[in-house]
């Protein structure tokens, strides 16, 4: 640790890191385009100029170290007109087309310009115009709006190592060009590009003129593709406009930044897969008995009887559920004596592991493998006359859903919690609704083992009940409540959401 | 007239034949380094004050003892690109006197410990390429190149290698990039070439006149170079002067020459007689200077001191007929179209300014676009990733802040103040 100084007050920082980084650790915003965590330093928009003391000129935050006994000013006079200087530069050649731009309202551009930008053009020249471009199947290319900070093309560069952008011509002239349209077409990683970057020049062709990104709520959580546990934000779409009255509550997910595992980006697979919850046809939304719908109490009184008949029992839990759910039924089944199994993820549909998409297609299989749970498949013996089968959106694989759909059929009292109507649900005497990932709070652990919290922030209906509702009432007063005594019994650590954050914490 | 270091072709016309350079003490410096430790040559160019010839006048002895000491591959560059408008000396060593340039970088790479040489020439020059290409086929043959370098175990390869033709490319780590086979877009710094240069080694980067000037400085001794010019601005220097002179040329002058001298002896005075109204002194980078600097000595310090810099040494004169709004306006086009487009401020602000001079050039300036050009310039200097937008702002300011009233009746009279101005052809 050394000491420095940041706008005159004395902070304590750690060695080996840049101005900028530093500054973002401690919530001081420096404005910038072209860096980013994940990326490697370009240093060419000039946006991050600070002050420090005793250099002749202004220094990039985002590329130089700290140094002992620094003096950095970030919001002298000096340095903000050198954003002033800097947005006014870019904004020559930019066509302002907000109200027609699809990163309105999560604009660096924008927002930046409103903090230090000027309000009147100084330039009488006019503008130079390129056409927006298809680049690929699902990204479009907007030039107007480029500010050239060669994100997306190092995003190319780096992290996929497969090159399909670059920039083309000189000074002015310099824009972005696509040498590799098929590439990008079947590149598993390419929309990031749309999330990196800063300006609205690179978008995808599904979300354009579909939702200005003001009118949707943002949640932060965990993508159920794989059990990578990559960080998502999600746009829900809560207020319906007369514009867009078809749209699902899940508008997009874009990836979310988690800078303990170093976790920048997420593949096309787990970024579209938001159209798997908005579909209503499928969704169980009512307990049903015997095929038939039922209300609560009913539901309720043949799970009372199911749980007083003493005889064996059997828990499948689910690598698609979360922590707390899981841990419902690890409860119950301690409370009963019940066995417990899981079943083996899969899904065949998705891309091979590459980067950061992993081989088991469930977000929380770590939690499985923590405790030691054994598989379904391991099973001795199929004779048990209550059994509890826990689903959610997502598959398993073959031989596990044929040995618990022959569980079920044998079962006198068999129970499926699930999201959506499945093989499960068809085949079992009563099924219950469970809210999906974004209904409700819970946390996932993944491959790195670490926990990371998924915010549920559209809320279940009304004849949709968590799992630990069903079964414990009102003994817990909400998720938060289970995951605590999870992590005190089972991981011997004291946890709670504050303490999980956003970013996780690594067991 | 004093002795010539560089051009020795004004010496032996057939120079560039390596017997006649030998002749006149070719290879001799390199035989005498190669018997010395290679910080004893770091330290004898030290000694002589050799400060870099490309535009910065950098001391050179101080640059190649920031290469590491390490046994990393290490790489010696030689800026050929000679970009900067104005300026037509490099060529000249390298099609005349070829064998001096090879040689001083044989020295230099010993000294660095550099066993691979490129020598960066820019594509325009293919038939001085094709000249230089046959000197170092001779040196090879004759054992100046190559491996075990005059039995010494030395082992130095020379390379050449043609630009395309971009003025960036002429800024070391643009033209780095550009060696490797990249965009030339120069690098960000730190790291400095000499931690990570070419190829991700260190690197050092001279211009062809500096190391041209090595040879001598060993064979000699440092104190022979000291003897040349005034004090830290030691050598001689060659001025290439072009514009409304009557006899525009390359002339190998002392350092510190007086600028009349320059002028009026060796270049023959200005055209048809008349009046001397801006001098550019060391390439179209270097704030422009009047009249009344005629008696400046040409050298690194007395042209900082007068608000200019010795750069290049190329010497553009502009008689009193020329349009000073016509010529900057050539000038600011010209760094317009060269801006690599990495960085925002000169990308954007370089062809701002040169569509604003066009402008007024053209009589449609308007009130404040002084003012204009002043605020542009603050927001460019300095706060780019190389020197292009630097060496625009100097080309700009300093004639707006010489020239002003010239601007000034542009824009109020839609009209220039010179009448019968003389043609600036691009």
């Amino acid at each position: 640790m050394i000491n420095i100084k940041i706008d005159n007050t004395e902070r304590s920082v750690e060695e080996g890191q840049t101005i900028l980084e530093v500054c973002r650790n401690l919530d001081i915003e420096i404005p910038h385009f072209c860096y980013h965590p994940g990326l490697s330093i370009a240093g060419n928009c000039r946006m991050c100029l600070v002050e420090v003391k005793g250099m002749p000129k202004l220094m990039t935050a985002c590329s130089t170290l700290v140094q002992k006994d620094m003096e950095v000013l970030t919001d002298s006079d000096l340095v903000k007109e050198a954003r002033r200087g800097v947005l006014e530069f870019i904004l020559l050649d930019h066509p302002v087309d907000c109200p027609i731009c699809d990163k309105s309202g999560e604009c660096d551009l924008q927002d930046y310009n409103f903090d230090y930008g000027i309000d009147k053009r100084r330039s009488i020249f006019p503008k130079e115009r390129h056409k927006v471009e298809k680049v690929s199947e699902k990204i479009y290319k907007n030039d107007n709006r480029c500010v050239l900070c060669t994100r997306c093309i190092r995003f190319l560069d780096e992290v996929t190592e497969t090159h399909e952008l670059t920039t083309v011509d000189r000074g002015a002239h310099t824009h972005i060009t696509c040498v590799d349209p098929e590439g990008l077409d079947n590149n598993p990683f390419a929309s990031n590009i749309s999330d990196i970057c800063p300006v609205g020049a690179l978008g995808l062709n599904e979300f354009r003129f579909q939702k200005r990104v003001w009118l949707t709520d943002h949640v932060r959580t965990i993508c159920q593709g794989c059990e990578a546990g990559c960080n998502l934000n999600v746009d829900l779409h809560t207020r319906q406009t007369a514009l867009d009255p078809n749209l699902g509550p899940v508008v997009r997910f874009i990836s979310a930044n988690n800078y303990s595992m170093r976790r920048f980006f997420i593949c096309d697979e787990g970024r579209y897969s938001y159209s798997n919850y908005n579909k209503t046809e499928e969704r169980l939304l009512h307990p049903e008995l015997d095929g038939e719908t039922v209300t609560t109490e009913e539901a309720g009184s043949f799970l009372k009887e199911a749980l007083s008949s003493k005889s064996a029992g059997a828990v499948v839990l689910s690598p698609l559920v979360s922590v707390e759910e899981n841990y419902a039924a690890i409860l119950l089944a301690e409370k009963m004596g019940y066995d417990l199994f899981r079943p083996s993820p899969y899904r065949k549909d998705l891309p091979e592991p590459a980067l950061f998409i992993e081989k088991v297609k469930a977000p929380n299989h770590n939690m499985m493998k923590l405790l030691e749970i054994p598989k379904v498949t391991d099973m001795e013996t199929s004779d048990y006359d209550v059994v509890l089968v826990l689903h959610s959106i997502g598959s398993i694989r073959d031989n596990s859903l044929v040995k618990i759909l022959s569980l079920l059929k044998r079962a006198k009292y068999s129970i499926v919690f699930e999201v959506e109507r499945s093989e499960f649900s068809e085949n079992t005497k009563l099924a219950l609704p469970a809210p999906m990932f974004l209904e409700e709070d819970g946390c996932f652990i993944n491959s790195g083992k670490r926990i990371q919290r998924s915010t549920g922030g559209l809320g279940y209906p009304e004849s949709v009940q968590p799992l630990w509702k069903w079964l414990f009432g009102k003994d817990f007063s909400g998720p938060e409540s289970l995951l605590r005594k999870f992590s005190k019994e089972k991981l011997g650590i004291e946890l709670d959401y504050d303490k999980i954050g956003q970013e996780g914490v690594e067991l | 007239m004093s002795e010539y270091v560089l051009f020795k072709q004004l010496i032996d016309p057939d120079v560039r034949e390596l017997n006649h350079y030998i002749k006149l003490g070719g290879y001799e410096g390199l035989k005498k380094a190669l018997e010395m430790d290679p910080t004893a040559v770091v330290e004898e160019v030290k000694k002589s004050n050799l400060r870099g010839r490309g535009g910065a006048g950098f001391p050179c002895g101080l640059k190649w003892s920031f290469m590491p000491k390490d046994d990393r591959q290490k790489y010696f560059l030689c800026n050929a690109d000679e970009g900067e408008p104005g300026t037509f000396k490099d060529r000249y060593i390298m099609s005349e006197n070829p064998h001096q340039l090879i040689e001083g970088m044989v020295i230099g790479g010993f000294a660095m410990g550099a066993s691979v040489g490129y020598i960066y020439i820019r594509g325009e020059f293919k038939f001085i390429a094709d000249q230089l290409q046959k000197a170092v086929d001779e040196a090879y043959a004759a054992g100046y190149l190559g491996e075990n370098i005059l039995g010494s175990g030395f082992n130095f390869e020379l390379y050449l290698h043609l630009g395309a033709g971009a003025y960036i490319c002429g800024e070391e780590t643009g033209m780095i990039q550009s060696l490797e086979g990249c965009t030339g877009q120069p690098r960000l710094k730190p790291p400095f070439p000499a931690q990570v240069g070419v190829f991700g080694k260190p690197t050092t980067v001279n211009n062809v006149e500096t190391i041209a000037c090595v040879p001598d400085i060993i064979r000699k001794g440092a104190n022979w170079f000291l003897t040349i010019g005034p004090e830290r601005n030691n050598g001689t220097k060659i001025y290439a002067v072009s514009g409304h002179v009557n006899n525009p040329g390359v002339f190998e002058l002392p350092m510190g020459t007086p600028l009349r001298e320059i002028i009026f002896e060796h270049a023959g005075g200005i055209l048809d007689g008349k009046k001397v109204k801006a001098i550019i002194p060391g390439g179209s980078s270097a704030p422009v200077l009047g009249p009344e600097h005629l008696d400046i000595a040409m050298d690194f310090d007395s042209l900082k001191e007068a608000g200019s810099m010795l750069g290049s040494g190329a010497i553009i004169v502009m008689h009193e007929d020329t349009c000073i709004v016509e010529a900057f306006a050539r000038l600011a086009d010209f760094y317009a179209h060269e801006s690599c487009g990495q960085c925002t401020p000169c990308r954007e602000g370089t062809p701002w300014m040169a569509q604003i001079i066009r402008n007024i050039e053209n009589g449609d300036g308007r009130e404040g676009d002084i003012e204009l050009l002043y605020d542009i310039c603050v927001k460019i200097i300095g706060r780019t990733i190389c020197p292009l937008g630097d060496a625009a702002v100097f080309c700009v300011k300093g004639a707006l802040d010489r020239f002003r009233d010239e601007f000034e009746y542009h824009i109020q009279h839609k009209k220039c103040l010179v009448e019968n101005k003389v043609a600036i052809y691009g």
